[in-house]
């Protein structure tokens, strides 16, 4: 039976996996699912939190960040696909124009 | 043993149930064979193709709406859970569901009629 | 959720009136953009652009009439409404009717007809609007990201633009990546504390051990969070791509609402969700011993270092460039520096001095990229250095008002910049913070030099090339010129603007 702190730790080392493939990764797409995989790992927290302190309100907080994930993937993969029709690429490293 | 004979009857009124409707939709269904129809998946999708395959621009809209109004419906969910409580407090409860549940209708409404899950 | 909190329409209309009726007219607009057809496209765009400021403008006369005085200021431990909030609602909804009415003519100068524009403003002065007033953490991760969609979509508006899109991928990936930090950071203190409300959060921090890692790795999380919305460095290094890639009036709105907002927010979450010594000791210790009272140990000195890295960063890049746009980005950096200061003195003076900074800094920045957007007609028709060259004589109008408004942020007297960077200077030598105030000081010596470039070019300079900009509007001129009085009468009688700020962050404990 895995306790809080295991789940807390489960959490944290999904946290900085998708932190770390965002700064490391170069392909927009998969930089989402990263932002996707933090969110993720924080509602993991979240409910074993809400679990292990038996109050509703956590679990009720997942859902909102489920709510919010959602519309923040659709305006975010509209704006890619904008970019894309004038770039022709994922990659962010050709998103250059802007600099310095 | 108790219990089991609940089981039989479940799957024995499922099975009723399916054959059923087999039989009425082969009865009162006309019959009329296409190849495209009698594919596996009958969903309007070529089964066989690649896959690195160009995608209509709206089909990515439509997806989009379908992602956010349907995880937006999953909030209705918590209220539904704890409408015993919450209807003991008056109308309060009764007029935030109504209020959210209108902003959503006001959204479908506006992606309606700007033409956003026309195909065409 | 608990169900502690009861109901009531009147409590809601008088504390979140001014959300409630941009809520509406939001969603008002939403079929008047759909059905209403209008003459032509620009009518259309006209009409619906005004419906829009009236909106705004409802809502900031709901919050100066009656939002200003109120007995009961926290509705369902959600948001609240006292003079604070009330104040940094007032900048937010100043600068929401600023850009909406320049962008009428913005979208003009550009041929952009599609009204989506002004639902996508509508709604994110709402969250700004909810973002200021939220006192419970999820609240503000909610109304944050309502802030933050609608941002990403404004700055992305010019479609067929690709600095545009570019400056607003960046934008949003680095958000995003931000609210992550922010929502980590908010159930850290969740599962510590089991509340989400800032003022039950503190309580609870006043009987736990608060010095618990936990909590301190929230309070970083937290304030990282905060700080890539506010662009404090190093969380600035999506500031200036957006800046200069967003449509010039957008710019003006995300560099003053987003940040005051974001400030403001900061303010009350360190103090409140924070500020155990608060709960402890009662007010006289929350105002002596102020932000985060025994946490102060631990964010102070980062604070600190924060804010000096931010104040030269900010200023140093900017003399290196020739975009104006984006040299007012790195300003506006520089500008979060001079207010963490006033945040770090955490007296009365600090916030005071922020509250006032915020206003004035919002109508200047605001005015200025009203005239950028005037002088360039075409999006990056002209926004660079050495098209500023020699307009001085050509369209005398519109230099003499871009220059007033960089003298301002400069901050020189006699204009409302320099009231504002006097109070957070003086603030943070009184809380002792000699030397950090006085390499402030040098950097806005070097801000200077650069703000002064500006004008030395529209003055000094002769043009290299022709540049024709199109007729300004009325209703931008009326803005324009607005502005520029309230930055030269601020700077002259600033007593009355000094006195509501010194109310509104007097009253930020009422809240707990």
């Amino acid at each position: 039976m895995a306790g809080l702190t295991e789940y807390v730790i489960l959490s944290a080392i999904l946290f900085g996996l998708g932190a770390i493939g965002f700064l490391t990764r170069r392909n927009a797409l998969i930089m989402f699912m990263c932002i996707e995989l933090m969110l993720n790992a924080v509602n993991l927290s979240l409910v074993a939190f809400a679990h292990f302190r038996v109050d509703l309100s956590g679990q009720v907080l997942v859902l909102f960040i489920f709510a919010v994930a959602a519309a923040e993937v659709a305006v975010g993969l509209a704006i890619l696909i904008a970019l894309f029709r004038h770039v022709k690429d994922v990659d962010i490293t050709e998103y250059n124009l802007l600099k310095w | 043993m108790s219990g089991f004979e609940t089981i039989v009857m479940y799957l024995g009124m499922s099975l009723l149930a399916i054959l059923g409707m087999l039989l009425i939709s082969h009865l009162l269904g006309p019959f009329r064979p296409k190849p495209r129809k009698a594919t596996t998946y009958e969903c309007g999708v070529p089964l066989l193709d690649p896959s690195a395959k160009r995608y209509s621009v709206k089909y990515f809209l439509v997806g989009v709406l379908f992602l956010v109004f349907d995880l937006e419906t999953v909030l209705i969910y918590p209220i539904a859970a704890k409408f015993k409580d919450l209807a003991q407090l008056g109308w309060g409860g009764f007029l935030e569901i109504f209020v959210f549940v209108a902003v959503l209708l006001a959204g479908l409404l506006y992606a309606i009629e700007k033409r956003a899950i026309d195909w065409d | 959720m608990d169900l502690q909190y009861s109901f009531s329409l009147a409590k809601l209309w008088s504390i979140c009136g001014a959300q409630v009726i941009m809520l509406l007219s939001g969603l008002v607009l939403l079929f008047v953009e759909i059905f209403y057809k209008g003459k032509s496209p620009e009518r259309r765009l006209s009409t619906i652009g005004w419906l829009t400021t009236i909106a705004m403008a409802l809502a900031l006369g709901h919050v100066c009439n009656k939002e200003w005085n109120l007995d009961e200021v926290v509705f369902m431990g959600a948001f609240s409404m006292e003079k604070f909030s009330a104040f940094l609602v007032a900048v937010v909804l100043m600068a929401g009717i600023m850009a909406s009415i320049l962008s009428i003519g913005y979208l003009k100068n550009n041929k952009i007809y599609r009204t989506e524009y002004f639902l996508l403003l509508a709604f994110a002065v709402y969250g700004t609007i909810a973002f200021v007033q939220a006192v419970d953490l999820l609240m503000i991760f909610i109304t944050l990201e309502i802030m933050s969609l609608g941002i990403y979509c404004l700055a992305a508006f010019l479609r067929d633009d690709r600095l545009s899109l570019e400056g607003s991928l960046k934008y949003f990936l680095i958000g995003s990546f931000g609210s992550a930090f922010l929502l980590f950071g908010i159930v850290l203190i969740y599962g510590f504390t089991g509340e989400i409300n800032l003022t039950k959060i503190s309580s609870v921090l006043a009987r736990a051990p608060f010095q618990h890692p936990m909590v301190l790795v929230a309070l970083a999380m937290i304030m990282v969070g905060l700080m890539f919305k506010i662009s404090m460095v190093p969380f600035h290094m999506w500031a200036p791509d957006v800046y200069e890639g967003s449509p010039s009036v957008v710019t003006g709105f995300m560099a003053t609402a987003v940040k005051a907002a974001a400030i403001g927010v900061f303010i009350k979450v360190m103090a409140v969700g924070f500020g155990p010594v608060l709960s402890l000791s009662g007010q006289p210790e929350f105002y002596a011993n102020a932000l985060l009272g025994a946490l102060g140990a631990y964010w102070k000195p980062i604070l600190w270092w924060i804010s000096l890295l931010t104040m030269f960063f900010g200023n140093l890049i900017a003399v290196n460039q020739r975009n104006v746009k984006r040299m007012l980005a790195y300003s506006s950096i520089a500008h979060a520096g001079y207010m963490t200061l006033g945040i770090l003195a955490s007296n009365d003076m600090g916030r005071m001095g922020v509250l006032f900074y915020l206003f004035a800094y919002t109508i200047m920045n605001i005015g200025a990229f009203g005239v950028i957007y005037c002088l360039d007609g075409q999006e990056r028709h002209a926004q660079t250095l050495e098209d500023y060259r020699g307009l001085g004589y050509k369209y005398p109008g519109l230099s003499f008002l871009i220059s007033l408004f960089l003298v301002a942020m400069a901050g020189l007297p006699p204009t409302a910049g320099f009231i504002g960077k006097f109070y957070v200077f003086a603030a943070a030598i009184r809380s002792g913070y000699l030397l950090l105030a006085a390499l402030g000081i040098l950097t806005s010596v070097i801000g200077a030099y650069y703000y002064l470039r500006v004008v030395y070019m529209l003055y000094m300079k002769d043009p290299v090339r022709e540049i024709s900009i199109p007729g300004v509007s009325v209703s931008t001129a009326v803005i324009l010129i607005a502005a520029a009085l309230a930055v030269i009468y601020l700077g002259i009688l600033p007593q009355g603007l000094t006195d509501v700020a010194d109310a509104a962050q007097k009253t930020l404990s009422l809240v707990f």
